[in-house]
């Protein structure tokens, strides 16, 4: 059976690093970006099943990404989770606005990571 | 005269006749009866002996039952306490995961600016502070020159001598400052909202201090994580930074 895909885009390293030790545990594959414009183009070329992407980042942010992986009949319907470091209602709202599916609040809490990405995918 | 004589003696006969019928009747009725009265007593009989049996098989299900709920219960409890470990491990897990992924950010280079930006990654996203500086002690003099800094006005954390604020009596003392957990004391204007400074020593000389501000909004204060994760820092990045020096 193939191992479902996630998308994982930050800017910091650090939190790649932490999102591939936390799901480490699924049967997931992981590809990576760190901007936004990359992270259109993996998605494309990539179809993941599963997105989580920072909001502030270089060249293109989250919420524009966001927008733009909508558009595109290739990955319009692929589950985006927002990592935010703002969790105010605005922020998150905006989020949705582009088409988000989830949200997470940095410092990122592995539990919680892992329950959402199994929501989605499953165990 | 007779012949009403006669027809008495054929009534009062046919009286009698009719009186042994009804009385033979009575007597088969009431035999019939006494056999009706004892099959239902027999009945009654088995009947009850049956009532005791089901009584008894209900008292063993009601006590099987019962044991099987205490089962259950038991059963449930257990489950509960698992659950709750297997949280607590996987918390751990997690709380281990931060501080690898620590760890290996500080390890993984030798450029000064990787390092630098390694440090306030960590705390940006793994303590939750978006407010930092980073400071070394100067070779010349008994200070911390900032080196990197995240959220603050540069200018006044620029350099700070040994011992003055609470940043200053860090590096002075060596020992970590936790807002939640000391007393603010010799606490200076632009330091209100320090959450924590630590010392970054290496073979127990303060080589610089890292000091970090406001939280993030959703992070209600500092846990046991951002205690060891400061405790890691302070000789990872001291060790981490001290290989960058030319």
């Amino acid at each position: 059976m193939a191992l479902k895909k996630i998308l994982l885009v930050d800017d910091a390293e650090t939190i790649l690093l932490m999102e591939q030790m936390f799901l480490s545990k699924g049967a997931y594959d992981f590809v990576t970006a760190k901007d936004g414009e990359e992270a259109v183009e993996v998605a494309q070329s990539e179809l993941p099943d599963l997105i989580l992407l920072d909001v502030v980042m270089p060249k293109l942010d989250g919420f524009q990404a966001c927008a733009r992986l909508r558009q595109s009949a290739a990955t319009s319907g692929i589950p985006i989770i927002m990592v935010t470091t703002r969790g105010e209602g605005a922020n998150v709202e905006r989020g949705f606005e582009s088409g988000a599916t989830d949200y997470i609040t940095k410092p990122i809490n592995g539990l919680e990571l892992v329950s959402k990405v199994k929501s989605y995918l499953g165990d | 005269m007779k012949s009403e004589e006669d027809g008495r003696g054929d009534y009062v006969r046919k009286v009698r006749e009719r009186t042994r019928e009804y009385l033979r009747d009575v007597l088969t009725e009431n035999e019939t009866l006494r056999a009706n009265v004892a099959n239902l007593q027999n009945e009654r009989s088995f009947l009850e002996d049956r009532v005791k049996e089901r009584q008894q098989e209900l008292d063993s299900y009601r006590a099987q039952h019962e044991r099987l709920r205490r089962q259950l219960d038991q059963i449930e409890a257990e489950n509960r306490r698992f659950s709750e470990q297997f949280l607590d491990i996987e918390q751990q897990n997690a709380n281990l995961a931060n501080l690898y992924v620590a760890s290996c950010r500080l390890h993984s280079t030798l450029d000064r600016q990787k390092v630098l930006d390694a440090i306030q990654e960590i705390i940006i996203n793994l303590v939750g502070s978006e407010e930092l500086g980073v400071f070394e002690s100067s070779d010349v003099e008994p200070a911390l020159a900032l080196v990197s800094h995240f959220g603050i006005e540069p200018s006044r954390y620029a350099k700070i001598p040994f011992g003055a604020g609470l940043i200053g009596r860090t590096a002075a003392i060596g020992d970590a400052y936790i807002a939640s957990r000391h007393n603010g004391a010799g606490r200076l204007p632009h330091e209100s909202d320090l959450t924590a400074c630590i010392p970054l020593k290496l073979d127990g000389k303060v080589l610089g201090a890292i000091a970090i501000f406001k939280l993030l909004e959703q992070k209600a204060g500092l846990e046991d994580l951002d205690i060891e994760l400061f405790d890691l820092l302070a000789t990872h990045a001291a060790t981490a930074l001290y290989c960058t020096r030319n």
